[in-house]
């Protein structure tokens, strides 16, 4: 979905400002496969030159357009992508720089719970996410809800998430007191 | 008299004025009187080395 609306962003914008996205970039830790552009002018060559967050440039290099693997290092890195254009005289341009941001979210195990246990935080970090799943009740999971079984809960923050397993069972049935 | 200039690719622009100026002497003409104590110099061709300008879009994340 990210993608599909950065894709409507990036032909809108191009039409109207030729910038879409906002500095800093935010991409998720260990995110692979990243494309980065430029407007093309096809008489130039474009260098590019990745720094910090890990990033190793993929394909592209000499052309308007790169694919950039992340690594796995949350923060923020300054000038993380920088580009020059040379033209068809050998001149070249200024640098142009993208900060980025690499995010890393996280969501820690939960349960196993009991059918009719109350309700536990899910604690997803960094802060400010928003959780999706059978049983989750705002920033909780309650097992009452979600029913018996195993549930997938998703937290998703900035275009990155996360998901784990969270299972209820049953509580044991006990039959009536005998007296022999 | 002919002049021809030849200018090698550059990246940043350049005067390629051309101008003749004569000794003043105050013995021999001018260019237009017979003094050319005070005569200025004489303009020949008036130009610059004209470039493009690079302009890089800003980067975009797909």
């Amino acid at each position: 979905m990210k993608k599909l609306i950065t894709i409507l962003f990036t032909i809108i914008g191009l039409v109207t400002y030729g910038q879409t996205t906002i500095n800093p970039d935010t991409v998720c830790a260990n995110a692979t496969g990243e494309q980065y552009f430029v407007t093309n002018t096809p008489t130039s060559t474009y260098t590019w030159t990745i720094t910090g967050g890990g990033g190793t440039l993929q394909t592209g290099q000499g052309t308007n357009s790169i694919t950039v693997d992340w690594g796995g290092v949350p923060g923020l890195y300054s000038n993380a992508v920088y580009v020059f254009e040379t033209n068809s005289s050998n001149c070249p341009g200024a640098l142009v720089n993208l900060d980025v941001y690499i995010l890393q979210i996280g969501l820690p195990v939960l349960g196993p719970f009991c059918i009719g246990d109350p309700l536990a935080a899910l604690g997803g970090t960094p802060l400010g996410g928003t959780y999706t799943g059978t049983g989750v009740v705002g920033n909780d999971f309650d097992p009452v809800v979600a029913g018996l079984g195993t549930h997938i809960i998703t937290y998703s923050l900035g275009g990155c998430s996360t998901t784990i397993n969270v299972t209820v069972n049953s509580n044991p049935v006990t039959g009536p007191i005998q007296h022999f | 008299m002919r002049f021809r200039v030849t200018v090698d690719q550059t990246c940043t622009p350049d005067n390629l004025s051309i101008s003749m100026s004569v000794f003043g002497d105050c013995l021999t003409g001018g260019w237009s009187n017979g003094a050319c104590c005070s005569d200025p110099a004489y303009n020949i061709y008036n130009g610059v080395v004209q470039i493009s300008p690079i302009i890089t879009s800003n980067i975009n994340h797909y």
